[in-house]
């Protein structure tokens, strides 16, 4: 499964728990996340006792509104509290090493890795 | 005519009238051209490179992002609660700060409620907001805004944020939005 835009794509690879993120997100609003909210918050039901990845380090910018997703489907993952959250992140890309941190404040347990 | 000011929020700075290094008008009808609100934060940071690397290289990395990012929040908020008129950016570097201002006009009542939402950031501590709000979203659900963007530049990027409410022509109020990085210019003599 994967949603593609003009300068970004989100992948879901069933197999392996795991979404992977490239490009550039700036999307308007929940509205034009809708999709991909949708295809992760799949992800996270079909995790349920066990692992989710999302691998982030090819997305070189994410708006507030598409950090603001990350951060709601994080709530639901400490909330459904069965799933084992790894978040995949480069120091190499500005933003992550300013906001990805924050995970961490939503969901004590999430596994961040920035490399 | 001179706009006559309402109020001031936050770190607003006083100097903020002079012109800025960079100064740039965009016309109306940005809300048919969200994407664009992105290239804009792309140019401007690539704009401030060549000075920026004076700095250092860490600050050049932190710097840029906050001109990405800040950039790219303000304009979409000012295309999200104008009205569809013209939006002016400035952005310079200053002896110990980078400063970007946004402007734009917005309806009298708009500007009233923005104006009480940004007092609130003001007033607030920007972590424990970016915190109750982030928890907020996820039990009302999906809303006209995140209300990130914002709290998001002080908490994540470092920087300073103040606002300026003026009355326009006819009954529209001009918001002027201005982000103030901290720069420690090593570098330059």
């Amino acid at each position: 499964m994967e949603v593609v835009g003009g300068d970004y794509r989100v992948g879901v690879d069933s197999a392996s728990r795991t979404a992977v993120f490239s490009g550039t997100l700036r999307l308007n609003g929940t509205d034009e996340y809708a999709p991909i909210l949708q295809m992760l918050d799949d992800l996270l039901d079909t995790s349920q006792g066990s692992n989710c990845t999302w691998d982030l380090r090819e997305l070189q910018f994410l708006n507030s509104s598409g950090i603001n997703m990350l951060y709601q489907l994080v709530i639901k993952a400490r909330r459904l509290g069965n799933i084992n959250m790894h978040v995949v992140g480069s120091k190499d890309v500005a933003w992550q090493g300013k906001s990805l941190g924050n995970m961490s404040r939503f969901m004590p347990g999430l596994e961040l890795t920035v490399d | 005519m001179m706009a006559s000011e309402i109020a001031t929020v936050g770190d607003w700075q006083g100097e903020a009238d002079s012109q800025g290094q960079l100064h740039i008008a965009i016309h109306d009808g940005w809300a048919r051209r969200w994407s664009y609100a992105g290239r804009l934060a792309d140019y401007v940071a690539a704009y401030f490179r060549a000075d920026l690397e004076l700095v250092g290289a860490d600050q050049l990395a932190d710097a840029s992002a906050f001109l990405t990012y800040a950039v790219n929040e303000m304009v979409e908020n000012a295309v999200k609660f104008g009205r569809g008129e013209e939006i002016e950016l400035r952005a310079r570097l200053l002896r110990d700060h980078l400063q970007v201002i946004v402007i734009s006009r917005a309806e009298a009542e708009t500007a009233h409620r923005y104006q009480q939402v940004v007092q609130e950031l003001a007033d607030g501590d920007p972590l424990m907001l970016l915190m109750e709000r982030v928890e907020r979203n996820a039990v009302e659900g999906p809303s006209a805004g995140s209300g990130l963007g914002l709290l998001s530049i002080m908490t994540d990027y470092g920087a300073s944020l103040g606002w300026r409410f003026q009355h326009a022509q006819d009954t529209a109020v001009a918001i002027s939005t201005m982000a103030r990085l901290p720069i420690n210019q090593v570098g330059k003599g």
